[in-house]
């Protein structure tokens, strides 16, 4: 295994900063993971957030980054701007459904 | 008069049942394909639940969605979502039940994102980030 790891760290050596940015955040989800569903699934950060906040911010689209609230809205269009207006780079949006409705699923 | 600009477009074949396009979810290092239909009536984007075991994943946010003849358990994950070349990071849903084979592009997660143009005489779909609208 200390093989592999040296390999590895030799390896980022060579990547740009990006490639290596990449790299940080697919290793703390990967940390993430392990630590909140004891290793057996992924969930992603984005999703615990949800599973946590849901009942607070429930009929409201919230904008996070970074595993934080940024943004909230009472549509897509303003939670991106209340986004950005907080420095947000690339925020993920989504829409809460309130907890005692059974949205309609199509068809 | 009114002009929409479009990004993007892509065919689908206008004799099947629905709007079907070509659909990939990624997260992480983990892809999987699949076709999905447009569905403005439906609230979310519902996929069948083998589609998120191949990914890795288990156990997200539970939420129910009503049918006209009952109700089915999903769970929701943050994923990536990949239509016609657009990328979206979208919460999407998986059914509970394995026996579930339907996969649609709802409102929420996808029609919210996007500024959508059909032509279904010719089976042509536009489509532009919203995004890029402002």
């Amino acid at each position: 295994m200390q093989a592999v790891l040296d390999e590895l760290i030799e390896k980022t050596e060579q990547i740009s900063n990006e490639e290596r940015d990449k790299l940080i955040r697919i290793l703390q989800e990967q940390k993430k993971r392990s630590q909140k569903n004891g290793g057996k699934g992924y969930v992603s950060p984005e999703t615990i957030w949800v599973k946590e906040h849901r009942a607070k911010y429930a009929g409201k689209y919230v904008a996070l980054e970074n595993g934080e609230l940024v943004g909230t809205g009472k549509n897509f269009p303003e939670a991106l701007a209340d986004a950005k207006k907080n420095g947000a780079q690339k925020p993920f949006i989504t829409y809460l459904f309130p907890l005692d409705e059974i949205p309609f699923g199509g068809w | 008069m009114h002009q929409l600009n479009f990004e993007q477009f892509t065919i689908y074949d206008a004799g099947r049942r629905g709007i079907t396009v070509d659909v990939q979810i990624t997260l992480l290092n983990s892809a999987v394909d699949f076709q999905a239909k447009i569905d403005t009536g439906s609230e979310a984007c519902i996929f069948s639940r083998n589609l998120g075991e191949k990914l890795g994943l288990e156990m997200g946010e539970e939420q129910y969605f009503s049918t006209v003849t009952g109700s089915f358990k999903t769970f929701g994950h943050s994923v990536n979502l990949i239509v016609a070349d657009l990328e979206f990071d979208s919460l999407v849903f998986f059914a509970d039940d394995e026996n579930f084979s339907r996969n649609v592009l709802g409102r929420h997660g996808f029609l919210d994102r996007v500024i959508i143009g059909i032509n279904d005489y010719d089976g042509k779909l536009y489509l532009n980030r919203y995004e890029n609208e402002i």
